[in-house]
């Protein structure tokens, strides 16, 4: 350790040039011609998060204790397609950039590059943008906000829909069971006139007694319990179709309701430091890397004699005086 | 002024000279101060400052022979820090042996010792060497008075700073001939200690020439700036040299 502040303090010319070069340049370019202003908006979800429809199952793996986050994911899954994000230039004066095929290519790029999604809290979510200029932050922010707002929304009705039209299917599929479960009676009680008697005989008080063979009795008895299952079946179906068109319209209106930002995006009024400090932070390190890289190799390219040691080393003789630094007589230096 | 006694070319015996005036005016504000008769200042320097140079002093004294003890002070390249060096080790031996030393300017590539005690370079070390005499026959010498002469004092007493001077000739020749070596001598004789400062090796072909002369020599590498294979070369240019160490500069 000793040594290596031995070398540090002797190379610290060799160490500091290219270390203020490799620091400077970068954060200097940063700071004149690499500005970026921050703009950010908060989308509060006031209700149960873990109802709201997630883009694919790979997004909802994601944390199954924070269902936030899987909110956060989905919206990185569609900041990720270029049809969405193509839409959500269109609405900023970034549109009138993407003129031809490879600028728009670059501006949705651009655009997904320079924006991100946090989540604040169990409900909450953050999209921010670093833009060219407070206005453009400020555009890209709203748009890209309202944009996730309205395929939640449109997600949430899709979802309600499919459901009601799974239980609408169900009904249906129930409703031909027993049709044909009735028809298979009817049929049954059209060939034999006792079976006829003997559904008189259940549906009617008082009815007289009808005796039948056992093979109708067996037959009529197990129609008719055929038709009752199916019956229920129907019945249940119903019940379930009601139920969840009321729950679903019910859900529905509750989420869109508790869907709201909380924080519209502010046109910032100075750019932002936090790309300053990133690239600081970046470039101190290259710097550190460049010095000490210049260092290694000054002292590796040293063929001077640097101690006492070094003398004896090489030259086999005894050193007969040390003298440090800057030690003068007579003043002038020879 | 100048005093001269006569000249005898065959018998080797130098001029006298009394302190001379510099040749350049002295401008306000300059650093170098006149130095006619004058006691040369003490480049600053406190005792934290020559503290690293104790283990030098004391292998000098170790090593030293029953005479003086030159050392010869150089470094591969220029820039290592060897004026500082040469400085310093001469202020040290005078402050903790009590000997006379005296320290000597030797880089003809780039002298510094004038400036750094604020004197004159138009005599010195290459004019002793030159008014030492070559003729066949006669061994050069190197007289007392002389080299008190050209040797400048300093507020040090027991210090003295010879400045390297102006040669005439080539310096490569004038530092590699008989007559520095009689020089380097004389001088050693003379004084307890006698530091030279010396060019670089790499660049220089006159310093591995007067590293030999000298009983001693210290290499200056400056740590972090001189690579090892200059400092290796510099160590096989000093082969026949008495190679006391490494001083190594800017730990």
């Amino acid at each position: 350790m000793d040594r290596l502040l031995e070398i540090v303090k002797r190379r610290m010319r060799t160490f500091l040039i290219p270390f203020l070069i490799v620091f400077i340049v970068p954060v200097l370019y940063t700071a004149l011609f690499a500005r970026s202003y921050e703009a950010d908006s908060l989308v509060w979800f006031d209700t149960d998060v873990s109802i709201v429809p997630v883009l694919s199952q790979q997004a909802a793996s994601g944390d199954a204790g924070r269902p936030i986050q899987a909110q956060a994911d989905t919206l990185q899954q569609l900041l990720q397609s270029r049809a969405f994000v193509s839409k959500v230039v269109e609405k900023t004066p970034l549109a009138s950039k993407m003129t031809s095929d490879k600028q728009r290519e670059d501006t949705i790029a651009f655009v997904q590059k320079n924006i991100r999604v946090d989540v604040v809290g169990p409900n909450s979510l953050r999209i921010a943008f670093f833009g060219q200029n407070s206005g453009q932050a400020v555009a890209v922010v709203r748009s890209a906000t309202n944009g996730f707002l309205d395929w939640v929304r449109r997600a949430v009705k899709k979802q309600n829909a499919d459901s009601i039209a799974f239980f609408t299917k169900n009904t249906s599929t129930y409703l031909k069971e027993l049709d044909a479960a009735r028809a298979a009676l009817q049929v049954f009680k059209e060939q034999h006139p006792e079976a006829q008697a003997l559904d008189i005989q259940d549906k009617v008080l008082n009815a007289p007694k009808v005796t039948a063979s056992p093979a109708v009795q067996a037959e009529f008895e197990r129609l008719k319990a055929q038709q009752e299952y199916a019956q229920k079946l129907y019945d249940d179906s119903l019940s379930d179709l009601a139920k969840t068109r009321v729950l679903s319209a019910a859900k529905e209106e509750q989420f869109l309701n508790g869907l709201r930002v909380v924080d519209n995006p502010v046109s910032p009024t100075s750019f932002s430091a936090k790309r300053l400090l990133l690239a600081a932070f970046l470039a101190f390190a290259a710097a550190v890397a460049v010095g000490g890289l210049a260092v290694f190799i000054a002292e590796t390219r040293d063929r001077t004699l640097r101690s006492g040691a070094d003398v004896e080393e090489v030259l086999s003789l005894p050193v007969l005086a040390e003298i440090p630094r800057d030690v003068r007589a007579g003043g002038a230096r020879d | 002024m100048t005093d001269w006694a006569p000249a005898h070319p065959h018998a080797g015996i130098l001029p006298v000279r009394s302190e001379v005036a510099p040749a350049a005016q002295v401008t306000p504000g300059s650093t170098l101060a006149s130095t006619v008769g004058s006691v040369l200042p003490i480049p600053e320097c406190d005792a934290e400052t020559l503290a690293p140079f104790g283990p030098l002093v004391s292998r000098l004294l170790v090593s030293g022979s029953a005479g003086g003890f030159s050392l010869a002070m150089t470094s591969a390249n220029g820039d290592e820090g060897t004026t500082t060096a040469s400085v310093s080790t001469a202020l040290a031996l005078s402050r903790s042996t009590g000997e006379n030393v005296l320290l000597v300017d030797a880089n003809v590539h780039h002298p510094m010792l004038h400036e750094r005690f604020g004197t004159s370079n138009d005599c010195g070390f290459c004019d002793l060497i030159e008014s030492c005499s070559t003729h066949a026959g006669v061994t050069p010498s190197v007289s007392d008075a002389s080299t008190v002469a050209y040797a400048r004092r300093t507020a040090q007493d027991n210090l003295r700073v010879l400045p390297l001077g102006a040669p005439k000739g080539s310096p490569t020749a004038l530092l590699t001939s008989h007559s520095a070596h009689a020089v380097v001598a004389a001088l050693s004789d003379r004084f307890g200690f006698v530091v030279f400062d010396c060019p670089p090796l790499v660049s220089s072909v006159e310093a591995a020439s007067l590293c030999r002369l000298a009983d001693g020599v210290a290499l200056v590498v400056r740590a972090g700036a001189t690579p090892r294979e200059d400092v290796l070369t510099a160590r096989a240019r000093l082969s026949g040299a008495s190679l006391l160490g490494v001083v190594l500069c800017g730990v």
